[in-house]
């Protein structure tokens, strides 16, 4: 990964000693490559002026862009954690833990363990299922299908839950054929949390350690094997972020912007 | 006469002139000349496919993706623009000294100084 601001090499310099900062920050103080990417921030006045659109972009090996991740607005904003989990899942496991659950193996992950109030942090639920145990997969008729569903909260704001794509399974005792899923898959959903005034009044009145959010809901679902389908189940899920104070902190006066 | 005259109820090949006989070159190379024109065809058919508004909507519109910011005409599928800066430990970089074999993330931030 490498980042790229409007900032001299000095400020760049200067903040990834501070913050321990050890990946690439490229300075580009004329917004040169900011203005060739497409994202000069319109909204730059003043010493502003010349900064980007946050958000990221993924290149391939070949040179070509993959995937954009851009929020609607500067304060709402994709994490870098949540951009690598989207596209390389198995690399990121914040605060993994297991949670009791009949038929199947749950644990919960989550991209950020700590963020800013505007982050876009994504929630995971990977469900791993005995060898023929299925449970059915949302859209199936007449059957339980998984769901996640979480309580809505007040200073976030919850995404749409992603599932995996399921396997169509015959059913031969019926001759039916339902949607499944097996093995072990991943269950996502994005929330970003709360950038509004009073939120963030709130956050930086509140410990230096930071304000918890926690975000709470079951996980519902249906097993069966090959013999029997069991009950249909609820398990309870919640997953902690925690939201620290924005860092209004400037670099050394004769370096910053003028 | 003999050798031009076309008998094909007597079924055999050397009767037919040697100039329409099928050979097993030329139906190589007719093969040759089908499969080529096959993959000509598929190629059209894929031009006309990555113009048509369905493809073009499939495609995430860096400017869609960002309503109330400036249009950009950076896209996904598009080649990325050259670019070198210099990092904060003052090395000259580019997309080949920063890429990994997987390729490369770009973080664009506002600012470290505000």
């Amino acid at each position: 990964m490498a980042g790229i601001s409007y900032d001299s090499q000095a400020i760049l310099k200067f903040f990834s000693n501070q913050h321990g900062i050890t990946f690439p920050l490229l300075a580009d103080p004329k917004s040169e490559i900011i203005r060739s990417f497409g994202v000069l921030n319109p909204r730059g006045v003043g010493f502003s002026e010349g900064m980007a659109i946050p958000g990221f972009f993924y290149v391939g090996s070949d040179g070509s862009i993959k995937e954009a991740f851009f929020e609607v607005n500067d304060y709402a904003r994709y994490t870098a954690n949540n951009v690598i989990a989207k596209l390389f899942p198995e690399l990121v496991s914040a605060d993994e833990r297991n949670i009791p659950a009949l038929h199947l193996n749950l644990k919960l992950t989550q991209s950020d363990a700590e963020v800013v109030p505007g982050s876009r942090v994504t929630l995971t639920a990977i469900v791993s299922l005995p060898r023929d145990v299925h449970v059915y997969a949302p859209g199936v008729r007449g059957y339980k299908p998984i769901k996640l569903e979480l309580e809505p909260a007040a200073d976030a704001v919850l995404h749409t839950v992603h599932y995996p794509r399921a396997k169509v399974m015959l059913l031969p005792a019926i001759h039916e054929k339902v949607p499944v899923l097996e093995g072990t898959f991943r269950i996502v959903e994005d929330v970003t949390v709360s950038y509004d005034r009073s939120f963030i009044e709130q956050v930086m009145k509140g410990p230096v350690s930071g304000t918890v959010l926690t975000l709470k809901g079951k996980l519902f679902y249906q097993a069966c094997d090959t013999k029997i389908c069991y009950p249909p189940d609820a398990v309870p899920v919640s997953w902690h972020i925690t939201v620290k104070p924005l860092d209004h902190s400037r670099a050394p006066e004769a370096i910053r912007h003028k | 006469m003999g050798e031009t005259k076309l008998n094909l109820h007597k079924g055999s090949a050397n009767l037919i002139p040697k100039q329409m006989r099928i050979t097993k070159g030329a139906l190589m190379r007719w093969s040759k000349s089908f499969i080529l024109f096959i993959f000509f065809a598929a190629w059209v058919t894929s031009a006309i496919e990555a113009n048509s508004p369905k493809a073009t909507a499939a495609r995430v519109s860096f400017q869609a993706a960002t309503p109330g910011h400036a249009s950009s005409t950076l896209e996904v599928g598009d080649r990325m623009p050259a670019f070198r800066a210099v990092d904060q430990f003052g090395q000259e970089r580019d997309f080949g000294n920063l890429k990994g074999p997987n390729g490369l993330v770009i973080l664009f931030f506002r600012s470290a100084d505000w």
